[in-house]
C-alpha cells in the first residue's frame, strides 16, 4: 500500500463519517462540522489521487483543492452566519444548544 | 444505542437517547442511524473499491502544466495553474468569497458580544507578537507564491488571521478605518482581476491572458491585490460570525466620526 492509496483511503473514511454525521446529528451547528469533514475527506481523496504517480504532485489537482476550499471557508461562514441569525431569531428551539445531538 | 456500522461507528459515540428530546423534535432513531450507517459504509466501500482500482498512470495534465509553464512567466506550477492556465476559476473563486462576505455582513449586522479573550499579560504579549508577525508571514508567503508554495490564498488567511486574533482580544483595528474605505479594499482585488483581464480583450489577447513578457510582475500584482482583499473578506466573514464584531465598529451608528480608543 503506497502512501497516496493511504491518504485516498482516509478521506474516503472521513467523506462516509461526515456524511453519517450530517445525516443522523440534528443541530444544525453539528451538521455544519459533519459537511467541513466531508469536504474534507474530498479534499484529500482528491490530492492524494494527483500525487500517485512518482515525482512532483499534480498542480492542477492542488489548485482545484485549493479553490475548493476557499470557497467551503465562504459557505461555512455564510452557515455559522445564518445559525447564529437562527439563535438571535430564535426560530428554532435552540440549534446552537451544546448539548449532544 | 445501536452501532453503525463498523467504518462509520468510530466517529460517533454511542449515545442513549430518545427520539424525540429537547423541543420535541425528531431525532435520529436507531433506526436510522442504521440505515443512515450501513448507507455511508457501503458508499464508502463503493468509492475506496473505485479509487483503489485506478490505473496508476501518471497524470496527463502535470506534464502539460510543465511543457507551457515558461509561457505564464511564473516558476511556480500551482500559482500558474491558479492564475494563468485557470484563471477563470480562481476569479470566480475570489467572486464567492465576496458574495458570501456580503452575505454574512447583511445577515449579522448590528451584533456586537463583545471581545472573547479575557486580557492579562499572556494575551497581551501574544497580541503585540501577532500582529507584526502576520503582516510578515504574509508578505513573506505571497513574494514565494510566484516560485514555490505560497499565494494570495495563504497570505491573505495569514493576514485576516493576525485581524480576528486581534479583534478577539478586543482590539479592533479595522474599526479605525472608515467602513466605505474597507467596502472598497474588498473589492479591490477582484477588480484588478478583472481589470487584467479587460485590458487583455482590449489589446487583442483571449480575456483574462497575460503576455508572457510581463506574466511574472502583472500576476504578482494581482497577487498583492488579491492578499489584502481576501484577507479583508476573511475578517468579514469569520469576524461576524465570531463574538467581538471585527469589521465594524464598536457601537453601530459610530461608524465614520473616528471615535478613536477602542482598545478596551
Amino acid at each position: 500500500m503506497t502512501l497516496a492509496t493511504l491518504y485516498g483511503t482516509l478521506g474516503i473514511v472521513l467523506f462516509a463519517l461526515g456524511l453519517y454525521g450530517a445525516i443522523v446529528r440534528r443541530r444544525v451547528l453539528r451538521k455544519l462540522v459533519a459537511v467541513n469533514v466531508m469536504i474534507s475527506g474530498v479534499f484529500l481523496t482528491f490530492i492524494a489521487a494527483g500525487s500517485r504517480s512518482p515525482g512532483e504532485p499534480d498542480p492542477v489537482a492542488q489548485a482545484i483543492v485549493l479553490t475548493g476550499i476557499v470557497v467551503t471557508l465562504g459557505g461555512t461562514a455564510l452557515g455559522l452566519a445564518l445559525v447564529r441569525r437562527i439563535h438571535a431569531l430564535d426560530l428554532t428551539s435552540d440549534p446552537l444548544e451544546p448539548l449532544d445531538g | 444505542m445501536t452501532e453503525p456500522g463498523p467504518p462509520t461507528g468510530a466517529g460517533s459515540p454511542p449515545s442513549p437517547r430518545s427520539p424525540t428530546e429537547s423541543g420535541g423534535r425528531p431525532g435520529a432513531g436507531p433506526l436510522l442511524r442504521i440505515v443512515a450507517g450501513a448507507v455511508c459504509a457501503g458508499l464508502a466501500g463503493l468509492i475506496a473499491s473505485a479509487y483503489w482500482s485506478l490505473p496508476d498512470v501518471a497524470s496527463r495534465v502535470a506534464p502539460l502544466v510543465e511543457e507551457s509553464l515558461a509561457a505564464t512567466g511564473v516558476a511556480s506550477r500551482v500559482t500558474a495553474v491558479l492564475l494563468a492556465f485557470r484563471g477563470y476559476d480562481t476569479l470566480l473563486e475570489v467572486t464567492v468569497l465576496l458574495v458570501a462576505a456580503s452575505a454574512v455582513h447583511a445577515v449579522s449586522a448590528g451584533e456586537n458580544p463583545g471581545p472573547v479573550f479575557t486580557r492579562g499579560p499572556a494575551v497581551d504579549a501574544l497580541l503585540r507578537l501577532i500582529a507584526p508577525l502576520g503582516v510578515l508571514l504574509a508578505t513573506y508567503i505571497v513574494w514565494r507564491g510566484s516560485r514555490a508554495a505560497g499565494g494570495a490564498f495563504q497570505a491573505g488567511a495569514t493576514l485576516g488571521g493576525a485581524v480576528i486574533a486581534l479583534a478577539l482580544g478586543g482590539v479592533a483595528v479595522l474599526s479605525h478605518v472608515r467602513p466605505a474605505v474597507l467596502r472598497r479594499l474588498l473589492v479591490f482585488g477582484p477588480a484588478v482581476f478583472l481589470g487584467v483581464g479587460v485590458v487583455g480583450l482590449v489589446t487583442g489577447a483571449p480575456f483574462l491572458e497575460v503576455p508572457s513578457d510581463i506574466g511574472g510582475i502583472v500576476i504578482a500584482a494581482i497577487e498583492v491585490a488579491l492578499t489584502l482583499s481576501i484577507g479583508l473578506a476573511l475578517v468579514y466573514l469569520l469576524g461576524e460570525t465570531l463574538p467581538g464584531g471585527l469589521a465594524r465598529p464598536p457601537r453601530p451608528g459610530a461608524s465614520s466620526d473616528d471615535s478613536g480608543e477602542v482598545v478596551r
